[in-house]
Protein backbone atom coordinates (compact mmCIF):
# COMPACT_ATOMS: atom_id res chain seq x y z
CA UNK A 1 0.00 0.00 0.00
CA UNK A 2 1.43 3.22 -1.32
CA UNK A 3 -0.14 6.21 -0.75
CA UNK A 4 0.95 9.83 -1.45
CA UNK A 5 0.50 13.15 -1.59
CA UNK A 6 2.03 14.88 -4.12
CA UNK A 7 4.27 17.55 -3.55
CA UNK A 8 3.53 20.73 -5.16
CA UNK A 9 2.27 24.29 -4.73
CA UNK A 10 -1.92 22.73 -4.51
CA UNK A 11 -0.51 20.36 -1.58
CA UNK A 12 1.50 22.75 0.45
CA UNK A 13 -1.31 25.35 0.11
CA UNK A 14 -3.76 23.34 1.12
CA UNK A 15 -2.05 21.72 4.19
CA UNK A 16 -1.43 25.01 5.36
CA UNK A 17 -4.55 26.50 4.87
CA UNK A 18 -6.35 23.03 6.86
CA UNK A 19 -3.80 23.59 9.60
CA UNK A 20 -4.86 27.48 10.30
CA UNK A 21 -8.44 26.21 11.45
CA UNK A 22 -7.68 22.50 12.76
CA UNK A 23 -4.81 23.09 15.36
CA UNK A 24 -6.38 26.34 16.77
CA UNK A 25 -9.53 23.77 16.70
CA UNK A 26 -7.57 20.99 18.24
CA UNK A 27 -6.43 23.17 20.87
CA UNK A 28 -9.92 24.55 21.36
CA UNK A 29 -10.90 21.11 22.41
CA UNK A 30 -8.71 21.16 25.86
CA UNK A 31 -8.37 24.78 26.05
CA UNK A 32 -9.14 28.18 25.00
CA UNK A 33 -8.45 31.71 26.27
CA UNK A 34 -11.84 32.45 27.62
CA UNK A 35 -14.78 30.13 28.97
CA UNK A 36 -16.37 30.15 25.77
CA UNK A 37 -19.58 30.29 27.36
CA UNK A 38 -19.28 32.98 29.82
CA UNK A 39 -21.93 35.82 29.39
CA UNK A 40 -20.28 39.82 30.03
CA UNK A 41 -22.87 42.46 29.66
CA UNK A 42 -20.12 44.94 29.68
CA UNK A 43 -18.32 43.45 26.52
CA UNK A 44 -21.29 43.06 24.46
CA UNK A 45 -20.39 43.10 20.67
CA UNK A 46 -16.75 45.15 21.91
CA UNK A 47 -14.43 45.69 19.38
CA UNK A 48 -11.29 44.00 18.83
CA UNK A 49 -8.54 44.39 21.42
CA UNK A 50 -5.43 43.02 22.66
CA UNK A 51 -7.29 41.17 25.56
CA UNK A 52 -9.91 39.90 22.77
CA UNK A 53 -8.85 39.80 19.07
CA UNK A 54 -11.87 38.89 17.39
CA UNK A 55 -13.80 41.16 19.80
CA UNK A 56 -16.92 40.35 21.63
CA UNK A 57 -20.24 38.47 20.68
CA UNK A 58 -23.77 39.81 21.14
CA UNK A 59 -23.53 38.03 25.01
CA UNK A 60 -20.33 39.61 25.28
CA UNK A 61 -18.82 36.14 24.95
CA UNK A 62 -14.76 36.35 23.85
CA UNK A 63 -14.94 35.45 19.59
CA UNK A 64 -11.48 33.84 19.70
CA UNK A 65 -12.24 31.16 22.11
CA UNK A 66 -16.11 30.94 20.46
CA UNK A 67 -14.34 30.31 16.76
CA UNK A 68 -11.70 27.83 18.40
CA UNK A 69 -14.50 25.76 20.09
CA UNK A 70 -17.03 26.30 17.57
CA UNK A 71 -14.36 25.21 15.06
CA UNK A 72 -13.61 21.93 17.39
CA UNK A 73 -17.29 21.04 17.26
CA UNK A 74 -17.57 21.21 13.81
CA UNK A 75 -14.55 19.52 12.84
CA UNK A 76 -15.28 16.52 15.03
CA UNK A 77 -18.98 16.55 13.49
CA UNK A 78 -17.67 16.26 10.22
CA UNK A 79 -15.18 13.80 11.62
CA UNK A 80 -17.57 11.77 13.32
CA UNK A 81 -20.08 11.76 9.65
CA UNK A 82 -17.42 10.61 7.38
CA UNK A 83 -15.66 7.99 10.38
CA UNK A 84 -19.79 6.47 10.52
CA UNK A 85 -20.70 6.74 7.25
CA UNK A 86 -17.65 5.25 5.43
CA UNK A 87 -17.57 2.30 8.11
CA UNK A 88 -21.09 1.62 7.65
CA UNK A 89 -21.35 2.70 3.53
CA UNK A 90 -17.86 0.18 3.36
CA UNK A 91 -19.15 -2.21 5.36
CA UNK A 92 -22.88 -2.34 2.79
CA UNK A 93 -21.12 -1.78 -0.39
CA UNK A 94 -18.21 -4.60 0.00
CA UNK A 95 -21.11 -7.29 0.97
CA UNK A 96 -23.53 -6.02 -1.93
CA UNK A 97 -20.95 -5.32 -4.27
CA UNK A 98 -19.08 -8.80 -3.74
CA UNK A 99 -21.76 -11.33 -3.06
CA UNK A 100 -24.65 -9.71 -5.99
CA UNK A 101 -27.75 -11.35 -6.13
CA UNK A 102 -31.21 -10.15 -4.59
CA UNK A 103 -29.83 -8.59 -1.59
CA UNK A 104 -27.81 -6.65 -3.32
CA UNK A 105 -30.64 -5.69 -5.75
CA UNK A 106 -33.13 -4.60 -2.84
CA UNK A 107 -30.53 -2.83 -0.79
CA UNK A 108 -28.91 -0.54 -4.02
CA UNK A 109 -32.67 0.33 -5.30
CA UNK A 110 -33.54 1.24 -1.25
CA UNK A 111 -30.32 3.43 -2.19
CA UNK A 112 -30.96 4.98 -5.31
CA UNK A 113 -34.03 6.52 -3.90
CA UNK A 114 -31.98 7.16 -0.75
CA UNK A 115 -29.98 9.39 -3.21
CA UNK A 116 -32.25 10.53 -4.94
CA UNK A 117 -32.45 13.06 -2.12
CA UNK A 118 -29.71 15.54 -1.80
CA UNK A 119 -28.01 14.52 1.46
CA UNK A 120 -28.84 17.87 3.30
CA UNK A 121 -32.66 16.94 2.87
CA UNK A 122 -32.12 13.31 3.77
CA UNK A 123 -29.96 15.00 7.22
CA UNK A 124 -32.42 17.42 7.71
CA UNK A 125 -35.33 14.37 7.74
CA UNK A 126 -33.27 12.52 10.69
CA UNK A 127 -32.50 14.98 12.63
CA UNK A 128 -36.10 15.80 12.61
CA UNK A 129 -36.70 12.41 14.04
CA UNK A 130 -33.97 12.33 16.34
CA UNK A 131 -33.91 16.02 17.35
CA UNK A 132 -31.30 18.78 17.09
CA UNK A 133 -27.98 18.76 19.20
CA UNK A 134 -24.57 18.09 17.97
CA UNK A 135 -24.34 13.86 18.74
CA UNK A 136 -27.82 13.89 16.55
CA UNK A 137 -26.74 16.10 14.03
CA UNK A 138 -23.72 13.76 13.76
CA UNK A 139 -26.03 10.39 13.81
CA UNK A 140 -28.12 12.18 11.05
CA UNK A 141 -25.27 13.01 8.82
CA UNK A 142 -24.00 9.97 9.06
CA UNK A 143 -26.86 8.22 8.50
CA UNK A 144 -27.21 10.34 5.21
CA UNK A 145 -23.83 9.67 4.11
CA UNK A 146 -24.27 6.05 4.19
CA UNK A 147 -25.90 5.69 0.58
CA UNK A 148 -22.98 7.22 -1.08
CA UNK A 149 -20.30 5.65 0.16
CA UNK A 150 -22.31 2.41 -0.07
CA UNK A 151 -22.25 2.97 -3.51
CA UNK A 152 -18.52 4.02 -4.51
CA UNK A 153 -17.32 1.17 -2.39
CA UNK A 154 -19.98 -1.46 -4.19
CA UNK A 155 -18.33 -0.34 -7.78
CA UNK A 156 -15.22 -0.64 -6.45
CA UNK A 157 -15.65 -4.35 -5.11
CA UNK A 158 -17.73 -5.32 -8.78
CA UNK A 159 -14.60 -3.71 -10.67
CA UNK A 160 -11.90 -5.98 -8.60
CA UNK A 161 -13.75 -8.67 -7.86
CA UNK A 162 -13.43 -9.95 -11.16
CA UNK A 163 -9.39 -9.72 -12.02
CA UNK A 164 -7.90 -12.33 -12.48
CA UNK A 165 -5.61 -11.68 -9.15
CA UNK A 166 -8.75 -11.94 -7.57
CA UNK A 167 -9.52 -15.41 -8.99
CA UNK A 168 -5.67 -16.08 -8.24
CA UNK A 169 -6.61 -15.40 -4.48
CA UNK A 170 -9.38 -17.35 -3.90
CA UNK A 171 -7.42 -20.37 -6.01
CA UNK A 172 -5.04 -20.26 -3.44
CA UNK A 173 -8.15 -21.20 -1.17
CA UNK A 174 -8.17 -17.78 0.37
CA UNK A 175 -12.15 -17.57 2.30
CA UNK A 176 -14.21 -14.68 1.17
CA UNK A 177 -13.75 -12.81 4.25
CA UNK A 178 -10.04 -12.77 2.96
CA UNK A 179 -10.61 -11.95 -0.55
CA UNK A 180 -12.83 -9.02 0.63
CA UNK A 181 -10.62 -7.79 3.79
CA UNK A 182 -7.02 -8.39 2.22
CA UNK A 183 -7.14 -8.40 -0.96
CA UNK A 184 -9.82 -6.42 -2.53
CA UNK A 185 -9.97 -4.32 0.33
CA UNK A 186 -6.89 -2.38 -0.24
CA UNK A 187 -7.61 -2.10 -3.76
CA UNK A 188 -10.56 0.93 -3.01
CA UNK A 189 -8.36 2.54 -0.52
CA UNK A 190 -7.13 5.16 -2.92
CA UNK A 191 -10.78 6.07 -3.79
CA UNK A 192 -12.22 6.07 -0.13
CA UNK A 193 -9.45 8.44 0.92
CA UNK A 194 -11.10 11.30 -1.93
CA UNK A 195 -14.49 9.67 -0.96
CA UNK A 196 -13.72 10.74 2.88
CA UNK A 197 -12.18 14.14 1.89
CA UNK A 198 -15.33 15.01 -0.22
CA UNK A 199 -17.56 13.72 2.43
CA UNK A 200 -16.07 15.79 4.84
CA UNK A 201 -16.42 18.55 3.29
CA UNK A 202 -19.86 18.15 2.44
CA UNK A 203 -20.35 17.16 6.06
CA UNK A 204 -18.93 20.87 7.32
CA UNK A 205 -21.02 22.66 4.96
CA UNK A 206 -24.23 20.23 6.23
CA UNK A 207 -23.39 20.82 9.60
CA UNK A 208 -23.21 24.54 9.02
CA UNK A 209 -26.60 24.82 7.06
CA UNK A 210 -28.42 22.78 9.67
CA UNK A 211 -27.03 24.76 12.52
CA UNK A 212 -27.86 28.34 10.33
CA UNK A 213 -31.36 26.68 9.89
CA UNK A 214 -31.37 26.07 14.26
CA UNK A 215 -31.82 22.75 14.34
CA UNK A 216 -28.67 21.79 14.31
CA UNK A 217 -25.87 22.59 17.24
CA UNK A 218 -27.95 24.46 19.86
CA UNK A 219 -26.73 27.14 22.63
CA UNK A 220 -24.89 27.42 24.05
CA UNK A 221 -22.77 25.18 22.31
CA UNK A 222 -20.48 26.45 19.67
CA UNK A 223 -19.72 25.42 16.19
CA UNK A 224 -19.19 27.42 13.34
CA UNK A 225 -22.78 27.29 11.63
CA UNK A 226 -24.72 28.16 15.06
CA UNK A 227 -22.32 31.25 14.88
CA UNK A 228 -22.49 32.25 11.52
CA UNK A 229 -26.61 31.80 12.80
CA UNK A 230 -26.33 33.64 15.36
CA UNK A 231 -24.72 36.59 13.60
CA UNK A 232 -27.21 37.26 11.15
CA UNK A 233 -28.85 39.83 13.46
CA UNK A 234 -25.66 41.75 13.59
CA UNK A 235 -24.22 41.92 10.07
CA UNK A 236 -24.19 45.45 9.37
CA UNK A 237 -23.37 46.53 12.90
CA UNK A 238 -20.56 44.05 13.45
CA UNK A 239 -19.80 42.16 10.19
CA UNK A 240 -17.20 40.59 11.79
CA UNK A 241 -18.98 38.31 13.65
CA UNK A 242 -20.14 37.02 10.68
CA UNK A 243 -16.92 36.93 8.95
CA UNK A 244 -14.97 34.84 11.09
CA UNK A 245 -17.10 31.80 11.08
CA UNK A 246 -17.48 32.06 7.64
CA UNK A 247 -13.90 32.25 6.41
CA UNK A 248 -13.38 29.35 8.84
CA UNK A 249 -15.48 27.47 6.99
CA UNK A 250 -14.37 28.35 3.81
CA UNK A 251 -10.67 28.02 4.27
CA UNK A 252 -10.41 24.57 6.23
CA UNK A 253 -13.14 23.08 3.03
CA UNK A 254 -11.00 24.85 0.45
CA UNK A 255 -7.88 23.05 2.39
CA UNK A 256 -9.57 19.65 2.48
CA UNK A 257 -10.00 19.66 -0.81
CA UNK A 258 -7.54 21.14 -1.89
CA UNK A 259 -5.01 17.82 -0.50
CA UNK A 260 -7.66 15.56 -1.61
CA UNK A 261 -6.45 16.52 -5.25
CA UNK A 262 -3.10 15.71 -4.84
CA UNK A 263 -3.68 12.13 -3.07
CA UNK A 264 -2.83 9.25 -5.14
CA UNK B 1 -6.44 -38.21 -11.47
CA UNK B 2 -8.73 -35.45 -12.91
CA UNK B 3 -11.86 -36.94 -14.91
CA UNK B 4 -14.36 -34.36 -16.57
CA UNK B 5 -17.44 -36.11 -17.98
CA UNK B 6 -19.89 -34.58 -20.18
CA UNK B 7 -19.63 -30.98 -18.92
CA UNK B 8 -21.99 -28.08 -20.17
CA UNK B 9 -21.80 -24.70 -18.62
CA UNK B 10 -24.57 -22.40 -19.21
CA UNK B 11 -25.05 -18.67 -18.68
CA UNK B 12 -28.24 -17.51 -17.42
CA UNK B 13 -27.45 -13.73 -16.98
CA UNK B 14 -29.29 -13.10 -20.30
CA UNK B 15 -32.92 -13.93 -21.04
CA UNK B 16 -32.00 -16.27 -23.01
CA UNK B 17 -29.65 -19.07 -21.50
CA UNK B 18 -26.58 -18.78 -23.62
CA UNK B 19 -24.55 -22.67 -23.56
CA UNK B 20 -20.50 -22.15 -23.57
CA UNK B 21 -19.34 -25.01 -23.46
CA UNK B 22 -21.03 -28.81 -24.60
CA UNK B 23 -20.11 -32.03 -23.58
CA UNK B 24 -16.65 -31.51 -22.56
CA UNK B 25 -14.91 -34.90 -21.71
CA UNK B 26 -11.14 -34.59 -19.88
CA UNK B 27 -9.17 -37.11 -18.38
CA UNK B 28 -5.51 -36.08 -17.37
CA UNK B 29 -3.32 -38.54 -15.07
CA UNK B 30 -0.65 -37.12 -12.63
CA UNK B 31 2.74 -35.73 -14.67
CA UNK B 32 1.06 -35.37 -17.94
CA UNK B 33 0.56 -32.61 -19.87
CA UNK B 34 -2.40 -32.35 -22.08
CA UNK B 35 -3.24 -28.85 -24.61
CA UNK B 36 -6.28 -27.69 -24.84
CA UNK B 37 -6.19 -25.61 -28.30
CA UNK B 38 -8.98 -23.58 -29.91
CA UNK B 39 -9.61 -19.87 -31.02
CA UNK B 40 -10.63 -17.31 -28.56
CA UNK B 41 -14.31 -17.41 -27.56
CA UNK B 42 -14.30 -21.38 -28.01
CA UNK B 43 -15.25 -22.03 -24.37
CA UNK B 44 -11.38 -22.75 -23.35
CA UNK B 45 -11.50 -20.26 -20.02
CA UNK B 46 -14.76 -21.60 -18.76
CA UNK B 47 -13.55 -24.76 -19.24
CA UNK B 48 -10.84 -24.28 -17.06
CA UNK B 49 -12.67 -22.31 -14.80
CA UNK B 50 -15.11 -24.95 -13.80
CA UNK B 51 -12.13 -27.09 -13.08
CA UNK B 52 -10.46 -25.23 -10.88
CA UNK B 53 -13.71 -24.37 -9.26
CA UNK B 54 -14.09 -21.03 -9.32
CA UNK B 55 -16.92 -20.73 -12.07
CA UNK B 56 -19.60 -18.72 -9.55
CA UNK B 57 -22.00 -20.86 -8.70
CA UNK B 58 -25.08 -18.76 -9.38
CA UNK B 59 -23.95 -16.96 -12.73
CA UNK B 60 -23.05 -20.14 -14.42
CA UNK B 61 -25.12 -23.48 -14.25
CA UNK B 62 -22.76 -26.79 -14.77
CA UNK B 63 -23.74 -30.34 -15.82
CA UNK B 64 -22.05 -33.20 -15.70
CA UNK B 65 -18.93 -34.07 -13.59
CA UNK B 66 -15.45 -33.27 -12.59
CA UNK B 67 -13.82 -35.40 -10.19
CA UNK B 68 -10.36 -34.44 -9.36
CA UNK B 69 -8.55 -37.38 -6.80
CA UNK B 70 -12.47 -38.17 -5.65
CA UNK B 71 -13.49 -35.30 -5.02
CA UNK B 72 -16.27 -33.96 -6.94
CA UNK B 73 -15.46 -30.35 -7.92
CA UNK B 74 -18.84 -29.32 -9.31
CA UNK B 75 -21.19 -30.41 -6.15
CA UNK B 76 -18.47 -30.77 -3.11
CA UNK B 77 -18.78 -28.01 -0.01
CA UNK B 78 -17.01 -24.77 -0.16
CA UNK B 79 -14.78 -25.66 2.64
CA UNK B 80 -13.67 -28.72 0.53
CA UNK B 81 -13.24 -27.20 -2.15
CA UNK B 82 -10.98 -24.97 -1.06
CA UNK B 83 -8.75 -26.99 0.89
CA UNK B 84 -7.92 -28.66 -2.69
CA UNK B 85 -7.27 -24.58 -4.29
CA UNK B 86 -3.96 -23.69 -4.16
CA UNK B 87 -2.86 -26.87 -2.31
CA UNK B 88 -4.10 -29.12 -5.40
CA UNK B 89 -5.01 -27.50 -7.95
CA UNK B 90 -3.55 -24.04 -9.08
CA UNK B 91 -4.02 -21.74 -12.14
CA UNK B 92 -2.34 -19.49 -13.85
CA UNK B 93 -3.43 -16.55 -16.63
CA UNK B 94 -3.53 -15.01 -19.65
CA UNK B 95 -2.64 -11.31 -18.41
CA UNK B 96 0.35 -11.18 -16.64
CA UNK B 97 -0.66 -7.15 -16.11
CA UNK B 98 -4.05 -8.21 -14.55
CA UNK B 99 -3.24 -11.03 -12.39
CA UNK B 100 -0.96 -9.73 -9.54
CA UNK B 101 -2.36 -7.66 -7.14
CA UNK B 102 -0.97 -3.81 -7.84
CA UNK B 103 -1.43 -3.01 -3.54
CA UNK B 104 0.37 -6.04 -2.90
CA UNK B 105 4.55 -6.78 -2.70
CA UNK B 106 5.53 -9.81 -4.76
CA UNK B 107 6.96 -11.81 -1.76
CA UNK B 108 3.54 -11.36 0.02
CA UNK B 109 1.67 -12.39 -3.21
CA UNK B 110 4.17 -15.53 -3.88
CA UNK B 111 3.22 -16.82 0.24
CA UNK B 112 -0.02 -16.44 0.46
CA UNK B 113 -1.14 -20.24 -0.57
CA UNK B 114 1.60 -21.24 2.60
CA UNK B 115 -0.55 -18.61 4.45
CA UNK B 116 -3.48 -20.40 3.85
CA UNK B 117 -2.28 -24.11 3.49
CA UNK B 118 0.07 -24.39 6.12
CA UNK B 119 1.43 -23.28 9.51
CA UNK B 120 4.89 -22.16 8.64
CA UNK B 121 5.84 -19.37 10.34
CA UNK B 122 6.90 -15.62 8.51
CA UNK B 123 10.81 -16.77 8.28
CA UNK B 124 10.31 -20.04 7.10
CA UNK B 125 7.25 -18.56 4.45
CA UNK B 126 10.09 -16.20 3.50
CA UNK B 127 12.67 -18.88 2.63
CA UNK B 128 10.18 -21.31 0.41
CA UNK B 129 8.82 -17.87 -1.83
CA UNK B 130 12.41 -17.02 -2.25
CA UNK B 131 13.38 -20.58 -3.24
CA UNK B 132 10.32 -20.32 -5.39
CA UNK B 133 11.26 -17.34 -7.31
CA UNK B 134 15.23 -18.72 -7.70
CA UNK B 135 13.12 -21.80 -8.83
CA UNK B 136 11.72 -20.17 -11.33
CA UNK B 137 14.55 -18.65 -13.12
CA UNK B 138 14.05 -14.97 -11.91
CA UNK B 139 17.40 -13.27 -10.80
CA UNK B 140 17.64 -11.72 -7.55
CA UNK B 141 15.21 -12.99 -5.87
CA UNK B 142 15.00 -10.92 -2.58
CA UNK B 143 14.61 -7.93 -5.05
CA UNK B 144 11.93 -9.11 -6.40
CA UNK B 145 10.54 -10.31 -2.74
CA UNK B 146 10.57 -7.16 -2.39
CA UNK B 147 8.95 -5.38 -5.37
CA UNK B 148 5.58 -4.23 -6.38
CA UNK B 149 3.88 -5.97 -9.19
CA UNK B 150 4.23 -2.62 -11.52
CA UNK B 151 8.01 -2.74 -11.33
CA UNK B 152 8.35 -5.91 -12.99
CA UNK B 153 8.28 -6.40 -16.82
CA UNK B 154 5.46 -9.16 -18.55
CA UNK B 155 7.86 -12.19 -18.47
CA UNK B 156 9.12 -11.87 -14.86
CA UNK B 157 5.29 -11.24 -14.11
CA UNK B 158 4.40 -14.49 -15.39
CA UNK B 159 7.41 -16.53 -13.73
CA UNK B 160 5.86 -14.98 -10.26
CA UNK B 161 2.85 -16.62 -11.14
CA UNK B 162 3.99 -19.22 -11.93
CA UNK B 163 6.23 -19.21 -8.34
CA UNK B 164 3.07 -18.63 -6.40
CA UNK B 165 1.08 -21.55 -7.93
CA UNK B 166 3.80 -24.32 -7.64
CA UNK B 167 4.69 -22.72 -4.02
CA UNK B 168 2.54 -26.17 -2.75
CA UNK B 169 3.69 -28.00 -4.94
CA UNK B 170 0.08 -28.92 -6.90
CA UNK B 171 -0.65 -32.10 -8.65
CA UNK B 172 -2.36 -30.03 -11.32
CA UNK B 173 -1.59 -26.93 -13.06
CA UNK B 174 -4.43 -25.02 -15.03
CA UNK B 175 -1.98 -22.55 -17.41
CA UNK B 176 -5.03 -20.47 -19.65
CA UNK B 177 -3.11 -19.00 -22.16
CA UNK B 178 0.34 -18.10 -20.00
CA UNK B 179 1.99 -17.17 -22.90
CA UNK B 180 -0.08 -15.12 -25.01
CA UNK B 181 1.08 -12.02 -23.79
CA UNK B 182 4.82 -12.18 -23.80
CA UNK B 183 6.34 -11.68 -26.85
CA UNK B 184 8.24 -15.03 -28.65
CA UNK B 185 11.74 -15.32 -27.15
CA UNK B 186 9.56 -14.64 -23.18
CA UNK B 187 7.10 -17.50 -24.62
CA UNK B 188 9.71 -20.16 -25.29
CA UNK B 189 11.34 -19.46 -22.10
CA UNK B 190 8.07 -19.99 -20.09
CA UNK B 191 7.42 -23.01 -21.80
CA UNK B 192 10.64 -24.92 -20.86
CA UNK B 193 9.84 -23.46 -17.32
CA UNK B 194 6.69 -25.17 -17.44
CA UNK B 195 8.45 -28.16 -19.25
CA UNK B 196 11.31 -28.74 -16.35
CA UNK B 197 8.79 -27.84 -13.79
CA UNK B 198 6.34 -30.58 -15.15
CA UNK B 199 9.84 -33.65 -15.13
CA UNK B 200 10.89 -32.26 -11.74
CA UNK B 201 7.95 -32.21 -9.77
CA UNK B 202 6.11 -34.40 -11.74
CA UNK B 203 3.23 -31.90 -11.97
CA UNK B 204 0.40 -32.34 -14.45
CA UNK B 205 -0.46 -29.71 -16.27
CA UNK B 206 -3.35 -28.41 -18.63
CA UNK B 207 -2.11 -26.35 -20.85
CA UNK B 208 -4.09 -23.80 -22.85
CA UNK B 209 -3.56 -21.77 -26.13
CA UNK B 210 -4.64 -20.90 -29.35
CA UNK B 211 -1.08 -21.93 -30.64
CA UNK B 212 -1.10 -24.88 -32.05
CA UNK B 213 3.25 -25.12 -32.34
CA UNK B 214 3.52 -24.18 -28.36
CA UNK B 215 1.13 -27.27 -27.77
CA UNK B 216 3.15 -29.89 -30.17
CA UNK B 217 6.64 -28.66 -28.19
CA UNK B 218 5.02 -29.28 -24.88
CA UNK B 219 1.74 -31.73 -24.65
CA UNK B 220 1.96 -35.56 -25.90
CA UNK B 221 -2.34 -35.51 -25.78
CA UNK B 222 -4.26 -32.36 -27.08
CA UNK B 223 -7.90 -31.70 -27.16
CA UNK B 224 -9.24 -29.15 -29.87
CA UNK B 225 -11.94 -26.77 -29.10
CA UNK B 226 -14.51 -24.85 -31.56
CA UNK B 227 -17.44 -23.06 -30.45
CA UNK B 228 -18.24 -24.91 -27.03
CA UNK B 229 -17.87 -28.39 -28.84
CA UNK B 230 -14.67 -30.61 -29.14
CA UNK B 231 -14.11 -31.17 -32.05
CA UNK B 232 -10.98 -33.84 -32.49
CA UNK B 233 -8.84 -35.17 -29.62
CA UNK B 234 -5.77 -37.62 -29.47
CA UNK B 235 -2.20 -37.89 -29.77
CA UNK B 236 -0.59 -34.93 -30.84
CA UNK B 237 1.34 -36.49 -33.32
CA UNK B 238 -1.41 -38.48 -34.70
CA UNK B 239 -3.87 -34.89 -34.48
CA UNK B 240 -0.84 -33.03 -36.50
CA UNK B 241 -0.44 -36.08 -39.01
CA UNK B 242 -3.57 -36.95 -39.45
CA UNK B 243 -6.32 -34.48 -38.39
CA UNK B 244 -9.88 -35.48 -38.63
CA UNK B 245 -12.15 -32.33 -38.13
CA UNK B 246 -11.57 -29.38 -41.15
CA UNK B 247 -11.50 -26.86 -38.22
CA UNK B 248 -8.31 -28.90 -36.95
CA UNK B 249 -6.62 -29.34 -40.64
CA UNK B 250 -6.75 -25.02 -40.82
CA UNK B 251 -5.10 -24.62 -37.05
CA UNK B 252 -2.38 -26.86 -38.58
CA UNK B 253 -2.16 -24.95 -41.79
CA UNK B 254 -2.52 -21.96 -40.08
CA UNK B 255 0.81 -22.17 -38.16
CA UNK B 256 3.44 -19.80 -39.90
CA UNK B 257 6.09 -22.33 -41.44
CA UNK B 258 9.39 -20.83 -41.03
CA UNK B 259 11.78 -21.92 -43.76
CA UNK B 260 15.30 -21.85 -42.94
CA UNK B 261 17.59 -22.07 -46.51
N1 LIG C 1 -21.14 -14.07 -18.35
C1 LIG C 1 -21.26 -14.61 -19.58
N2 LIG C 1 -22.49 -14.79 -20.14
C2 LIG C 1 -22.61 -15.34 -21.36
N3 LIG C 1 -21.59 -15.74 -22.10
C3 LIG C 1 -20.34 -15.60 -21.62
C4 LIG C 1 -20.11 -15.04 -20.33
N4 LIG C 1 -18.77 -15.02 -20.11
C5 LIG C 1 -18.21 -15.55 -21.23
N5 LIG C 1 -19.14 -15.90 -22.12
C6 LIG C 1 -18.93 -16.53 -23.46
O1 LIG C 1 -18.33 -17.79 -23.29
C7 LIG C 1 -17.63 -18.13 -24.46
C8 LIG C 1 -16.37 -18.83 -24.11
O2 LIG C 1 -15.46 -17.93 -23.53
P1 LIG C 1 -13.98 -18.37 -23.08
O3 LIG C 1 -14.06 -19.67 -22.37
O4 LIG C 1 -13.41 -17.23 -22.33
O5 LIG C 1 -13.22 -18.55 -24.46
P2 LIG C 1 -11.68 -18.80 -24.70
O6 LIG C 1 -10.99 -18.88 -23.40
O7 LIG C 1 -11.63 -20.07 -25.48
O8 LIG C 1 -11.20 -17.66 -25.51
C9 LIG C 1 -17.41 -16.84 -25.23
O9 LIG C 1 -18.14 -16.92 -26.42
C10 LIG C 1 -17.96 -15.77 -24.33
O10 LIG C 1 -18.62 -14.79 -25.08
MG1 LIG D 1 -9.50 -17.58 -22.69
Amino acid sequence: MNLRIKKNANSIMGIVLTAIVVIPAIIGIFWTPYDPETINGSLKLAGASWAHPFGCDNFGRDILSRIMLGSSTTFLIGMGTVIGGAVVGTLVGALTGFYGGVIDEVLMRFNDVMLSFPSLLLALTFVAIFGPGKYRVMWALAIAFVPSFARIIRAEFKRVKNMDYVKAARLSGASDFRIMYVHILPNTVKVLINAVLIGFNNAVLAEAGLSFLGIGVQPPDASLGRMLSDSQTYLFTKPSYAIIPGMAIIVMVLGVSMIGKEVE
Amino acid sequence: MLHVEDLNIEFHDHIIPETVVYDFDLDIESGEIVGLVGESGSGKSMSALAIAGLLNRHDARKKGSIVFEGIDILNCPREILRSVQGDKISMIFQEPMTSLNPVKKIGWQVEEALRIHTDMNKEERKQKALEMLKEVELDDPERIYRSYPHQLSGGMRQRVMIAAAMINSPKLLIADEPTTALDVTVQAQIVSLLKRINKEKGTAILFISHDLSLVRQLCKRVIVMKSGYIVDSGETEEIFSNPKHEYTKNLISSIPQVKLD
